[in-house]
């Protein structure tokens, strides 16, 4: 340990000697401090900080990459200037030398990730503390935007049991008997997929009851609220393109608060209803009710005929706090670190053998593709259309394998977003990080640049 | 501690093949060398420039594969990190980081070493003063000039007290002074009992430090043996002795002609430009001249082995050390041993007899008077000339005998 001790050290001496880390370090100040009066987002403060907060992690998370790809450039001018052939003639292995670079690499990383994190905090208080542009803005900066939020999807009710009598009722009908090839389980999907989609749509005058779990709130305090965040899509658009609709939160059965809200909303957009947490029962169970009927129309008349669907999983959610805004921003910083491991492994691996410009335009490629990771996917799904060979998919899907068993998809591990939304960046999530990216494929990579630098001969000539 | 039995490095059948990046063979560096070195020994590796002596000191420390053949340092593998702690290594270029001054590159490299901070300062302190760096200590390496950056080699090779030092071309970017201290230290430090394989394509520097040497030319080994073997004229006698009168040199000649019916070349014996340059340094520093250069060098570190009573002797000065070492030289040489009188002790005993023209005579391998007596000098001199005359008898006798 000693000698890997040795080498970081001296790794993070070079960087500030050559003045690499000082370039950084400005950078990263001058960044994160001038940032907060540049972004202004929407013109109130909330949106000031939710745009602060995105660019400035997200500035921070790309000048240290790249700081960490530069400085696997110390381990390549090692070899180019021959300081190794001194290095390698004392009690210094070769695996102690790499790991001593990347830990190097990682402290330095760490320190000004850390520098930048206190920065940042410190700004986004700056900003928050300015005068909100309206009450909606203020409440909007406390209890959706400086808070770590758990967000809760509903509870999708299961319909295999009908799906399976619908099947049986076409069978005796005779309602499949002049199909050729009938596939059974595919027909029993189908039926499942329509009911599914039948429930998540409300037809006009219709109601749809959304239950939620594990809401566990704070519901000590008479101040405590819960939001209900909702994102529809309508089919036969009101010709203002505004639904009204009703909400009932609560359960009178379990004994709740019922909340009752007439909603006039903007289609195809996000909108939150703020309820207080004495909706939620005591076995931690929501109620959430939506109603497809216009409060505005008289008993009796016509409402216009749009339906709502709520199309995916996430289209409603209960969002509550269960941790702070520091304790968020520093699991958001912990991914970061957790992929700037991953990217320094990567880095000082294929600096051991390869040149450093190579290994710098190795290291840049795999940070995008794991940064694209999911686009890429996307894109190929064209692949899976009919008429592609199947020699094609197969090659190409062997290809996707290899490269995803090395190269993490960094949006898994990316908590920005979160925290930009006032959401919680799960604990999970760090331990992932740390487990998935810094234990297994950092240490795969480690391993791999030991080996091949191990193989190397340092004094080799060139000819 | 090194078993004495065990040679430091042993190699059978080494021979590195440097390859293209397609693999093909294009350079044979070395060929089939067989080399042993023991422990306590100054070996020198001779050769001129791409003779493989590099690329075998490169193998010897793992820092290139053999591509047939085998080797062994301290009984094990080049590339085990264990032998690394009994090993100091200066190569051909002090490749240090420029970024560092002098006390940080020596940290670093004794923290390698996992030394305990008090004793990696101390060792660091009393090289700086050995190599005559301790008041550019804080300077960048950057700022260093050749000669100092080489100092600081050599100071880092030696921040381990190692058994085996090897030394690739120590002397080269050194001016005369370095060049100097270099061969004292390298002589100081094989009289400490350390091993050392110097490499080298300066002859002068193998010749004054090695006791044997290898020769290589095109990666094969030419020569191989112990440096006085490999250099002794037994065909010849040199006699050096103080200015003497035209009529004493005549009966020299007489003498010479009356035994040994052979005739002499007489001639004025020219001073060293080395050692005329040192002894204008010398008197620079005595008078403290400034200089933003290497200063005065210090004694070996207590911590390589010197004792403290010999550490006060050794190198004192430069030229202290260098008028000392050519004058007491001889005594190891030559011993005196109780035999009859020769004819060779006649003639001897007549030129001895000249008591105000008293000749110093030394063996061929000697160097010529020194610039300078030290007055604590003379009586070794003494000494020396009579046992320089003993040895010189034994030649004389020798070739007496063989002349018969």
């Amino acid at each position: 340990m000693g000698g890997i001790w040795a080498i970081a050290r001296h790794t993070v001496a070079a960087s500030m000697r050559m003045k690499i880390a000082l370039f950084f370090i400005v950078l990263l100040g001058v960044l994160t401090l001038g940032l907060p009066f540049a972004a202004e987002g929407d013109a109130s403060v909330s949106g000031a900080v939710q745009s602060f907060l995105a660019y400035s992690i997200g500035a921070v998370s790309f000048l240290l990459s790249c700081l960490t790809v530069f400085l696997a450039w110390t381990l390549s001018s090692e070899i180019v200037g021959k300081q190794i052939l001194t290095l390698m003639t004392k009690p210094l292995g070769r695996s102690q030398y790499v790991l001593g670079k990347w830990l190097g690499i990682i402290i330095l990383d760490g320190v000004l990730l850390l520098f930048s994190g206190i920065i940042i905090y410190g700004m986004t208080m700056y900003i928050a503390s300015r005068e909100p542009r309206d009450e909606f803005d203020k409440h909007k900066l406390n209890t959706q935007i400086l808070q770590a939020r758990h967000a809760s999807k509903f509870i999708l009710p299961d319909f295999t049991a009908v799906a399976d009598a619908q099947f049986e009722k076409n069978i005796t009908e005779g309602v499949y008997a002049n199909i050729e090839d009938f596939d059974e389980a595919k027909e029993k999907f189908r039926l499942l997929d329509y009911l599914q989609k039948r429930w998540r749509s409300v037809w006009p005058l219709e109601m749809r009851q959304f239950e939620f779990e594990d809401v566990r709130c704070d519901r000590s305090s008479p101040d405590a609220t819960i939001q209900i965040r909702y994102e529809s899509r309508v089919a036969n658009y009101p010709p203002n393109e505004i639904l009204q609709c009703q909400w009932y939160v609560g359960n009178r059965q379990k004994d709740t608060e019922l909340y009752h809200f007439n909603r006039r909303d903007v289609i195809d957009r996000r909108h939150t209803l703020t309820v207080p947490a004495d909706a939620v029962a005591e076995d931690n169970t929501l109620l959430v009710t939506f109603l497809n009927v216009d409060p505005s129309v008289p008993e009796g008349a016509m409402q216009h005929p749009a339906t709502v669907i709520f199309e995916g999983d996430d289209s409603i959610q209960v969002l509550f706090s269960v941790s702070s805004f520091w304790s968020n921003l520093v699991r958001t910083l912990l991914l970061v670190m957790c992929r700037l491991a991953f990217l320094a492994a990567f880095a000082v691996s294929a600096a051991t053998v390869v040149s450093f410009p190579v290994a710098a335009l190795a290291s840049l490629v795999v940070y995008t593709l794991a940064a694209m990771r999911g686009f890429i996917s996307d894109s190929a799904d064209w692949l899976y259309d009919e008429g592609v060979p199947m020699l094609l998919q197969t090659a190409i899907d062997n290809v996707f394998a290899a490269s995803y068993f090395l190269i993490p998809d960094f949006s898994q591990f990316n908590g920005i977003e979160n925290l930009v939304d006032g959401r919680n960046v799960p604990l999970m999530w760090v331990l992932l990080g740390i487990g998935k990216l810094v234990f297994i494929k950092t240490g795969i990579l480690l391993l791999i640049g030991c080996l091949l630098f191990h193989r190397r001969e340092v004094s080799e000539v060139s000819l | 501690m090194q078993n004495d039995t065990l040679p430091v490095v042993q190699t059978v059948g080494l021979s590195k093949v440097f390859k293209d990046f397609w693999r093909r063979p294009r350079v044979e560096a070395l060929k089939s060398l067989n080399l042993e070195i023991r422990p306590g020994e100054v070996f020198g590796l001779l050769g001129p420039n791409g003779s493989g002596k590099s690329t075998t000191i490169k193998l010897l420390l793992g820092l290139l594969h053999p591509t047939r053949g085998r080797i062994s340092v301290f009984g094990r593998p080049p590339a085990d990190v264990a032998i690394k702690h009994r090993i100091g290594y200066l190569p051909e270029e002090s490749y240090l980081y420029q970024f560092l001054n002098a006390r940080e590159t020596l940290d670093f490299y004794g923290r390698l070493f996992r030394q305990h901070s008090r004793v990696r300062n101390d060792r660091i302190d009393m090289l700086l003063e050995m190599v005559g760096l301790q008041h550019e200590a804080r300077r960048r390496i950057g700022e260093y000039s050749k000669g100092m950056a080489r100092r600081i080699g050599l100071a880092q090779a030696l921040i381990n007290d190692p058994e085996f030092l090897i030394l690739d071309e120590p002397t080269s970017g050194l001016d005369p002074i370095g060049t100097k201290q270099i061969k004292d230290v390298i002589r100081q430090l094989g009289d400490m009992g350390k091993t050392i394989l110097l490499s080298s394509h300066l002859l002068a520097d193998v010749e004054d430090v090695c006791d044997r040497v290898c020769i290589l030319y095109g990666g094969q080994q030419r020569a191989e043996g112990e440096i006085g073997d490999l250099l002794a004229d037994t065909e010849k006698t040199q006699i050096t002795a103080d200015a003497l009168s035209p009529e004493t040199i005549e009966r020299i000649r007489e003498v010479i002609h009356e035994k040994e019916a052979k005739s002499i070349d007489v001639s004025v014996p020219r001073g060293r430009l080395e050692n005329l340059f040192l002894r204008i340094v010398r008197d620079a520093q005595s008078a403290k001249v400034a200089t933003s250069g290497v200063g005065q060098a210090g004694a070996i570190p207590e911590f390589l082995g010197a004792a403290t009573s010999s550490s006060e002797q050794i190198i004192k000065s430069l030229l202290d050390a260098s008028n000392k070492e050519e004058v007491s030289k001889p005594l190891e040489v030559a011993k005196p041993q109780p035999r009859e009188p020769s004819a060779a002790e006649q003639v001897v005993e007549q030129l001895l007899g000249q008591k105000e023209e008293r000749p110093i005579v030394s063996p061929p391998a000697s160097t010529e008077p020194d610039v300078e007596e030290s007055p604590d000098s003379m009586p070794k001199a003494i000494d020396a000339d009579r046992n320089i005359i003993d040895s010189l008898l034994q030649n004389i006798d020798k070739k007496t005998d063989k002349d018969k």
